[in-house]
C-alpha cells in the first residue's frame, strides 16, 4: 500500500511540470490541555495550492493538497460493546473516559468558483470534489501511568487489567477495535456560497455551504473501518448592529450578531467520531442520525490597533443549543431519540497579530445530554490560532 | 507555566509591535513511523513546523526588519541513550573495562536492563515556539536586495514529555508487558524513581519545559540564490550566543532544573564558483562551486537540555569542513535538478563531559569522514537523497563501521 500511495502521490502531482512554487495556507492550529498546558500546538490543518489557471475567467480554480494532522484528545462516549449512549448512564461507566488519538487526515481536492463579487476573495459560489484518506491510531491518555494514581485509563484498569474483554466488539466506536488503527478513504463533493461582506469587526451577509462525504466498506486502499455516507449543511448569518467607524476600512467600536446553524445526516453501520455532528461549548450532542447545532452570538469589538486590522479585543455572548434525533448510529440496540442539549456563556479575547490569542472563557452548560450534571467552566489562557 | 509563558509572549509580540498579514509556511514531512504497523504508513507527517513572518520598517531609514513566529510539533519515538551513567554523567567510553565491569556505573541498556526485556525506545511528543525579530543594516555587495548585516533577538520555548511507546498500551503487543519507566501500578522503576542529573528531561514525571533568549549577528557578503540550482558564491559569518538560564523560567516544572546553560558559537563560510552554463530559457545546464567553512562553539552551564547538548556531550566543538558541490541540469521545471555534493569533515570535540556532575572527565577528539551525497529534486516537494560516507577517523567510536551508507525519499515543501 505504501508504494501504491508514494506512486499516486507523485502521479497526481506530476501533472503540473511548470510548478515552481506552491501557494499555501494555514488554517487551523490546535492545543490540548493535557499537552504544554494547552499552549504548545499540537495539530495543524494546513493546505498546499497547486498553480493552476482560472478555468473561468475572474472565478477561482483551485487544486490543492489539505493536510490535517497531530494528536487530539477525545472521549468514549458510547458503549464499546452495545453502542449504548453513555450520557444515558453515566454512573455505570465510572472509569476514564478520554484517550488521546494520532491522526493524520489528507485531501486532494478541486474546486470551482462561479459568479466573482467585489467584496470578498471568495466567489459567490464555489463547487468542489476531493479524494480523502485519514489514518488514525488512539491509546491511552498522556499522564496515563505516570504516576501511582494515573493507572486507571479506558483500555486498562488500575490494577492492570485489560478493561474489554474478547466479547467486545466495539460497535460502539469501531476505531478502536483491533489494533486501534485506522485507515479510510473517502470521496467528498460540496457546494459553498459566500454572500458576506467580512472585514473581522464588521460582519453582514450569509455563507454557508452544502457537504457529501462518501466511505463505503469497499472504498480503494481501505481497511474496512468505516462505512458511512454524511450530509451536512452550514449557515452563517451576520449582521453589523452598530460600528464606529475608521479611515482605511477599520472600526474603532462595534457590535456583530452571528447566527451558525448546522445539519448533518449521516447513514451507515460504522461512523468514525471526526464525522459525528454536533460541536459546541460545552456538553456533547448525542450521535445521532439527524444532528442539528445552532449558535447565536452577540460579540462587541474594541478598536483595531495602529494600522493592523488583525490586533482588537473583543468579548463574545453565546448561545448553543444542539438537537440530536433520530437513530443511534454504532448501536447495536436500535435506539431512536429526540434530545436536546445546550449551554451560554461569554469569550473575552485579546487576538494580536491574527495568530495570537489572549482569552478568557466562562460557560454554563445549562442542559446537558440526558442524565449527565450541568457544570459550569471556565478557562483563561493564550493560543496560538489563524 | 500558562501565565508565565503567556506573559513572555504578550512582552515580545508587544515589543515587536508588528502585526503579521503575511504567512510563511514550513512543513517537514518525514518518514515517521514509531507506531504500531508504522503509522501513516512511514508516508504522512506526524510533525510539523510551520511560521508566520512580517516584514516592515522598524528604523527609519534603514531595510525592513522581519518578525516572526515559527510553531513546530513531532509525535513519535526516541531513545535512551546507552552511553552516559545515569547517576553520574560519567561517559561510557571513559572507562576502564575494570571500571565498567565493577557495577559502580549504571547505563540505560545494560544486561541487568536488557535481561528484563526493556527496550530503550519511549514515546516523546514534543512542541516548541520560536519567536524573533530580525533588523538588517547596510547593503550585501554580492545580493543589492540584501543586508550586509542582521541582528536578530529571539525566544525559544519547548515542551516536551517522556511516555511509554504507543504499543505498551495495546493487548496484542504485549500490552503492560515491558515498561520502561513505570510499573503496571504506576510505581517509578528503577532508575526513575530517583533524580537523573545526566537525563534531567527524565526526571519525575518526564515532562519538560525549557526555554532560552538568542542573539545572533550575520555578516553576509554573498549572492542571492533563491533554490540550491544556483551556484553560490561569497562571504559568511555568523556570531550566536544563547543563554537558558535557570531564572528563564527553567525551574518552573515540578521536575526541578531543566536548563542552565549558555552557548556561544562562530560560524565562518566561503564559497567560490568554478563555472556555470545556462541553458537558453535561463535555467542551469551545470554549475561548480566550491565551499570551505569552520564552526567554533562552545556550551557552557550545569544542565544542559536535551536538545542542545553538543556533539558526544564535549563542550567545545570545532568543525572545518570543505566541499564540492555540483548541480546537474534542470529538467521539465525550474525546480527539477539533481546535485552532487563531496565533502570532507574534520571535527574536534574537546573539553568537559556536558551534565556530568563533578566534570571530571576531559577529553579531545578527532573524527574525520568524507561524505558524498546525491540529491534528486522534483517540483519543489519531492527529494531523494543518497549518502554515502567514509570515516577514517572515528574519534572516540572505534566500533563504529568505517563506511556507511543511508538513502531517504522525502515530501518536503519549503517556501
Amino acid at each position: 500500500m505504501r508504494k501504491a500511495l508514494s506512486m499516486i502521490a507523485i502521479m497526481l502531482m506530476s501533472f503540473y511540470l511548470g510548478a515552481i512554487g506552491f501557494g499555501y495556507h494555514v488554517f487551523e492550529i490546535r492545543t490540548e490541555p493535557e499537552f504544554g498546558e494547552g499552549i504548545f500546538p499540537s495539530s495543524v490543518m494546513y493546505q498546499f495550492n497547486f498553480p493552476v489557471p482560472d478555468l473561468i475567467d475572474g472565478s477561482v480554480t483551485e487544486l490543492a493538497f489539505r493536510l490535517d494532522n497531530g494528536l487530539v484528545y477525545r472521549d468514549l462516549r458510547q458503549d464499546p460493546y452495545t453502542g449504548a449512549i453513555i450520557a444515558r448512564d453515566p454512573d455505570r461507566y465510572d472509569y476514564p473516559r478520554q484517550y488521546t488519538v494520532h491522526f493524520d487526515e489528507f485531501n486532494l481536492f478541486f474546486s470551482q468558483g462561479f459568479i466573482s463579487t467585489d467584496f470578498s476573495s471568495n466567489d459567490l459560489l464555489t463547487a468542489f470534489v476531493s479524494i480523502d484518506g485519514r489514518f488514525e491510531m488512539a491509546f491511552e491518555r498522556l499522564s496515563w501511568m505516570t504516576s501511582p494514581g494515573e493507572t486507571a485509563g479506558l483500555f486498562w484498569t488500575e490494577d492492570g487489567e485489560y478493561r474489554f474483554d474478547s466479547s467486545c466488539s466495539w460497535v460502539g466506536a469501531p476505531e478502536l477495535s483491533d489494533d486501534r488503527s485506522v485507515f479510510q478513504t473517502t470521496i467528498s463533493i460540496g457546494l459553498m456560497f459566500d454572500y458576506m461582506r467580512d472585514t473581522l469587526t464588521t460582519r453582514d451577509g450569509i455563507r454557508g455551504g452544502f457537504y457529501w462525504r462518501f466511505a463505503p466498506e469497499w472504498m480503494i486502499m481501505a481497511d474496512g473501518s468505516a462505512a458511512f455516507a454524511v450530509s451536512w449543511n452550514e449557515i452563517q448569518l451576520s449582521k453589523t448592529l452598530f460600528s464606529v467607524p475608521r479611515p482605511s476600512g477599520m472600526t474603532w467600536f462595534s457590535i456583530v450578531l452571528d447566527d451558525f446553524i448546522s445539519h448533518r445526516w449521516i447513514s451507515g453501520s460504522k461512523v468514525p467520531v471526526y464525522v459525528q455532528g454536533g460541536d459546541l461549548w460545552g456538553p456533547d450532542v448525542p450521535n445521532a442520525a439527524t444532528v442539528i447545532t445552532n449558535r447565536l452570538a452577540l460579540t462587541f469589538y474594541g478598536p483595531q490597533i495602529g494600522s493592523s486590522l488583525d490586533s482588537y479585543p473583543s468579548l463574545m455572548i453565546f448561545w448553543d443549543i444542539g438537537f440530536a434525533l433520530g437513530k443511534v448510529l454504532n448501536s447495536s440496540l436500535g435506539e431512536r431519540i429526540a434530545e436536546s442539549v445546550g449551554s451560554y456563556g461569554i469569550r473575552a479575547e485579546f487576538v494580536l497579530a491574527g495568530i495570537s490569542h489572549f482569552f478568557y472563557e466562562l460557560g454554563c452548560s445549562y442542559d446537558p445530554a440526558f442524565n449527565e450534571e450541568m457544570f459550569v467552566k471556565q478557562r483563561f489562557g493564550f493560543s496560538v490560532g489563524v | 507555566m500558562r501565565r508565565v509563558f503567556a506573559s513572555i509572549v504578550l512582552i515580545l509580540v508587544l515589543l515587536s509591535a508588528v502585526y503579521a498579514d503575511s504567512y510563511s509556511l514550513d512543513a517537514y514531512i518525514s518518514s515517521v513511523s514509531g507506531g504500531v504497523k508504522g503509522f501513516g504508513l512511514g508516508l504522512f507527517p506526524l510533525g510539523t513546523t510551520f511560521g508566520f513572518e512580517k516584514h516592515f520598517h522598524l528604523i527609519p531609514g534603514e531595510k525592513r526588519a522581519e518578525f516572526q513566529i515559527e510553531l513546530s510539533f513531532a509525535f513519535n519515538n526516541a531513545s535512551l541513550s546507552p552511553y552516559y551513567d545515569y547517576n553520574t554523567g560519567r561517559p561510557l567510553w571513559i572507562l576502564s573495562a575494570e571500571e565498567r565491569e565493577s557495577g559502580e556505573y549504571h547505563f540505560f541498556g545494560d544486561d541487568e536492563w536488557n535481561d528484563s526485556g526493556r527496550t530503550r525506545s519511549y514515546f516523546n511528543p514534543r512542541s516548541s515556539v520560536d519567536i524573533f525579530l530580525d533588523q538588517g543594516f547596510w547593503t550585501n555587495p554580492l545580493n543589492p536586495g540584501g543586508s550586509l548585516l542582521n541582528i536578530r533577538v529571539g525566544y525559544n520555548a519547548r515542551y516536551a514529555m517522556g511516555r511509554e511507546e504507543v504499543a505498551y498500551s495495546l493487548l496484542d503487543h504485549g500490552g503492560l508487558s515491558v515498561p520502561v519507566f513505570v510499573t503496571p501500578s504506576g510505581e517509578p522503576i528503577e532508575p526513575f524513581d530517583g533524580p537523573l542529573p545526566a537525563y534531567p528531561w527524565l526526571n519525575g514525571s518526564r515532562n519538560v519545559f525549557t526555554d532560552y533568549l538568542y542573539l545572533s549577528l550575520s555578516l553576509n557578503m554573498d549572492r542571492d540564490t533563491p533554490t540550491d540550482a544556483e551556484p553560490e558564491e561569497g562571504l559568511g559569518i555568523d556570531l550566536r550566543f544563547e543563554a537558558g538560564p535557570r531564572w528563564l523560567f527553567n525551574s518552573i516544572m515540578p521536575e526541578g532544573v531543566q536548563s542552565d546553560y549558555i552557548m556561544a558559537s562562530i560560524y565562518v563560510e566561503e564559497k567560490m564558483e568554478i563555472f556555470s552554463i545556462e541553458q537558453d530559457n535561463g535555467w542551469n545546464w551545470m554549475n561548480l562551486y566550491i565551499g570551505h567553512s569552520n564552526t567554533l562553539r562552545y556550551t557552557s552551564g550545569s544542565v544542559v537540555p536535551e536538545n542542545k547538548l553538543p556533539e558526544d556531550r564535549l563542550r567545545g566543538f570545532f568543525q572545518d569542513r570543505i566541499w564540492l558541490h555540483f548541480t546537474g541540469p534542470q529538467f521539465m521545471a525550474g525546480d527539477c535538478y539533481t546535485h552532487i555534493e563531496l565533502n570532507l569533515y574534520n571535527n574536534l570535540m574537546f573539553g568537559s563531559v556536558a551534565n556530568e556532575i563533578d566534570s571530571r572527565t576531559k577529553a579531545v577528539e578527532l573524527q574525520s569522514s568524507f561524505a558524498a551525497r546525491l540529491q534528486l529534486r522534483l517540483f519543489g516537494f519531492i527529494r531523494f537523497e543518497y549518502q554515502v560516507g567514509y570515516d577514517f577517523i572515528r574519534g572516540i567510536w572505534p566500533e563504529r563501521p568505517e563506511w556507511w551508507q543511508n538513502s531517504a525519499l522525502q515530501f518536503y515543501v519549503s517556501i
